[in-house]
């Protein structure tokens, strides 16, 4: 019995090129069908694939906010808004949704970008040739309206906060996969710990854009496809969570965080953090029955996480299920283990999981009540969580 | 591994280390002498001066100090960008100012960093536009990698986790990392973060603060296009940023780093550490006005600074002290200043408050670390710095004791606030050691 018992995570919202629901990622998942879109913001042959996972731009009435909304904020922070609100509008219609027991925890990229829009590049170029101060003059007339607002990294926080009424203990953290989980880990034990009574808990990813790639090459990044998107879920008391219209429940069941320096210290970092989150859950490696990885992005994130759960389930006798939203969805950065979480829900609530054979996803019967969620940030820092069913 | 579970104990959380870097100052007691002198951090930046920028003027990193800074930084340690560079340099001096010892190899530690992203600069923007199709708006990828593309380890020392991941593996604190993003509240979330997971048991040690290194072109360009830099005008730089004065008219930008070493008071006694502070309260809050304000009556903030009494268990008579937010934009201070009149009521004409961005800039996420570390040093020397520039009120600063030159007197408990764009809020309270 740990302080997380009490805390129950629901009213998931999922916004990815898959849908804006959990089940049509489910159903796109073991479909196979084709999310992805060509990316016309890149010429030349690379990346090799050329597909993107991109989600459309949610415009003003779609967000439910003022149009002036837009102009102090980026798509990754609109598409969190959208993530946010799909999540909270279950439990909008069960009470009262904000106010000052009410909190919010976010995972967020951070991606270097230009300031100055790609067509006042060709200008910014010729200013160059010229002097300093006629960059500095171009950067007087091209630096668009309410960029130093829309680029700070918390901007989602402030626009999700505005628009629901959230006034309760918050944190933002960035940038990478561990992010999200950060989120997860922190905004489940603010509500055990009575700080708040409900947190709003979400992650986004990165917009895709032309310099994500470079930034994304530079981290060892195997050219998976990037994908746009955000997962939110909302942890509230268990004594707060009412019946249907919030959606199903689970509890984080236990975490364990760790950090490798190198390749060798990573699979070691993801195995004890693996092994702590089973130790707190109270259980084994039997006592999982679906792993969802991290998106195996780089060579060394996706052979820590091999041999970590090789470590962990190959002596138990036998690996449980394995399979993330990838295909569907592209890799997600923070947001990734977040809808991987949101997907686990799911599985957990339908009592179905999902395994990836290399060449398919196939739904099966979950053999057992929980689900375990891998994070392997760029740095070295991992998180894994165990999610268990309500019921367990 | 041992699991982190909280105990749930409420383990007292003390200071026992500072570090700070800041214009040429690089330890927090000559800066606090520096300030409490009556002297500025701020001045135009030759460069940015140079031309023709707007707002040239801020409180940036003296170019020498920042060449001295990055050569100090230990090979396995690198690459840093220039946020990373100062917050190696204020962390590791406020690891060994603590006394720890090199590596705490356990995993009861952890590293809380507060940084904001970075947008990129002209020259590299230079580069990468000679490979923009301006018809089509596309990128060739492939031409811009194979001349050369970007400098290859930009991108990792520019993100703000490197730092978080180098220090916590120089430090063997790797029990918790986390970088913190919520905007000119980060640097006290961070140290509010670190606090909780010392409280409730998860760990006994964490390094704690922020850096930030924004006095560059664009992000001049950017904060000026919103209208929230100080225009220089007719005034000299140093009289431009002047909190809760009734001629305020915005912030001055400004670079640094500052990290304080908390532990749980047990861990920090066996170890025979000398205390410099205890962390009494905390409260990190967002709030659900607009993008680009908060409550003008300052409910917002009161409710913040309020939640950080009751973490406490204090109450408002008990701060003798308030290290302002007072980042000199006209929204931010009479935000703030009602928050305190509703907070204090009639007793807020006695608790001396001090705007540490007067002098120093505002260097965002590092800001709330910044007067973090400076409010420990009051509570050390029983002194409150004083705001630069604040001649006289408007009609809502009116009635608060805004502290103009530096002065002795009791200082037990420090209310240290941060609020950030867009509503993310913080109240840290510091305490004498006890």
């Amino acid at each position: 019995m740990t302080n997380l018992d009490g805390v129950r995570l629901t009213a998931p919202g999922l916004y990815t090129a898959a849908g804006a629901d959990p089940a049509s990622l489910w159903e796109a998942l073991v479909a196979g069908k084709d999310t992805g879109r060509p990316y016309e913001s890149l010429a030349g042959t690379w990346p090799g694939a050329g597909t993107v996972f991109l989600v459309d731009d949610p415009d003003a009435a779609t967000l439910g906010v003022h149009r002036r909304v837009l102009r102090t904020s980026e798509k990754q922070a609109r598409m969190a808004l959208l993530g946010a609100r799909l999540a909270l509008t279950g439990p909008s219609v069960t009470g009262p949704v904000g106010g000052e027991g009410w909190g919010l925890y976010l995972g967020l990229p951070t991606v270097d970008e230009q300031l100055l829009r790609f067509s006042a590049l060709d200008g910014l170029r010729r200013a160059a040739d010229d002097s300093p101060g006629a960059v500095a003059a171009l950067y007087g007339r091209e630096v668009p309206p309410f960029s130093g607002l829309s680029h700070l990294n918390s901007t989602a926080a402030a626009h999700i906060s505005a628009t629901f009424g959230l006034t309760g203990a918050m944190a933002a953290y960035s940038p990478f996969s561990d992010a999200g989980l950060t989120a997860l880990v922190d905004g489940v034990l603010s509500v055990a710990e009575g700080e708040n009574e409900a947190a709003v808990i979400g992650a986004v990813s990165p917009k895709v854009h032309p310099l994500l790639f470079p930034q994304y090459e530079e981290l060892g990044w195997t050219g998976a496809a990037p994908g746009e998107g955000a997962a939110f879920l909302v942890a509230r008391r268990a004594a707060d969570v009412p019946a249907a219209p919030d959606g199903p429940a689970v509890r984080l069941a236990g975490y364990g965080r760790g950090f490798g320096a190198d390749d060798a210290d990573l699979t070691s970092a993801l195995t004890e953090a693996v092994r702590a989150a089973l130790e707190m859950a109270g259980t084994d490696a039997a006592g999982i029955g679906w792993v969802l990885p991290d998106a195996g992005w780089t060579a060394a994130g996706e052979q820590a996480q091999r041999a970590a759960l090789g470590r962990v389930f190959g002596p138990a006798g036998g690996w449980p299920a394995v399979a993330g939203a990838e295909r569907a969805t592209g890799v997600l950065g923070p947001a990734h283990p977040l809808v991987h979480g949101v997907l686990a829900l799911h599985g957990l609530a339908t009592g179905r999981l999902l395994a990836d054979d290399g060449e398919t996803v196939r739904e099966e019967p979950l053999p057992v009540d929980r689900a375990l969620v891998l994070a392997c940030g760029a740095r070295g820092q991992v998180c894994a969580v165990v999610l268990e069913g309500a019921g367990s | 591994m041992n699991p982190h579970i909280p105990t749930g104990a409420g383990h007292e959380v003390v200071v026992t280390g500072i570090g700070l870097v800041a214009g040429r100052m690089t330890d927090p007691e000559a800066l606090f002498d520096h300030l409490a002198q009556g002297n500025t951090l701020i001045a135009e930046h030759p460069l940015h001066k140079e031309w023709g920028v707007p707002c040239a003027v801020s409180a940036h990193i003296d170019p020498e100090v920042r060449r001295s800074l990055e050569e100090a930084v230990p090979p396995e340690a690198r690459p840093l960008g220039p946020a990373g560079t100062l917050a190696w340099h204020a962390a590791a001096q406020a690891w060994e100012r603590s006394g720890l010892p090199r590596r705490l190899e356990s995993e009861r530690g952890g590293v809380f960093l507060a940084c904001n992203r970075m947008v990129m600069e002209p020259a590299e923007l230079v580069a990468l536009a000679g490979h923009v199709d301006f018809e089509a708006g596309a990128l060739d990828l492939d031409g811009y990698l194979d001349a050369g593309g970007p400098d290859p380890r930009r991108h990792e020392r520019v993100q703000p986790d490197t730092a978080t991941a180098r220090l916590a593996d120089w430090f063997g604190a790797a029990g918790v990392l986390e970088t913190h993003a919520d905007a000119c509240a980060a640097g006290g979330m961070a140290i509010g973060s670190a606090y909780r997971y010392i409280r409730s048991g998860t760990l006994d040690v964490a390094l704690a603060g922020g850096a930030e290194s924004l006095t560059t072109l664009s992000s001049v360009a950017a904060f000026y296009g919103i209208g929230a830099l100080a225009p220089a005008g007719d005034r000299d730089a140093a009289e431009l940023s002047r909190p809760f004065d009734k001629d305020r008219s915005g912030f001055v930008i400004g670079d640094g780093a500052a990290f304080l070493v908390l532990e749980s008071r047990a861990h920090a006694e066996a170890r025979g550490a000398r205390v410099l502070a205890r962390v009494a309260g905390y409260a990190g809050v967002t709030e659900a006005v607009k993008m680009t304000s908060s409550s003008r009556d300052g409910s917002d903030y009161a409710t913040c600074i309020r939640a950080a009494l009751a973490d406490g268990g204090l109450t408002p008579d008990d701060i003798d002290h308030v290290n302002a937010h007072g980042t000199s934009t006209e929204a931010n201070d009479t935000c703030e200043a009602a928050a305190l009149h509703t907070v204090f009521g009639e007793r807020v004409g006695r608790i001396p408050v001090t705007g540490n961005k007067s002098a120093m800039g505002h260097s965002l996420a590092n800001s709330g670390a910044a007067e973090a570390v400076l409010s420990v040093l009051s509570l050390q020397r029983q002194a409150v710095l004083p705001t630069l520039n604040f001649h006289e009120p408007d009609e809502v600063t009116r009635g608060l004791d805004i502290v103009t030159e530096q002065r002795h007197t009791p200082v037990t408990t420090v209310l240290s606030n941060s609020f950030g764009f867009g509503g993310q809020n913080c109240s840290l309270i510091l305490a004498q050691a006890g």
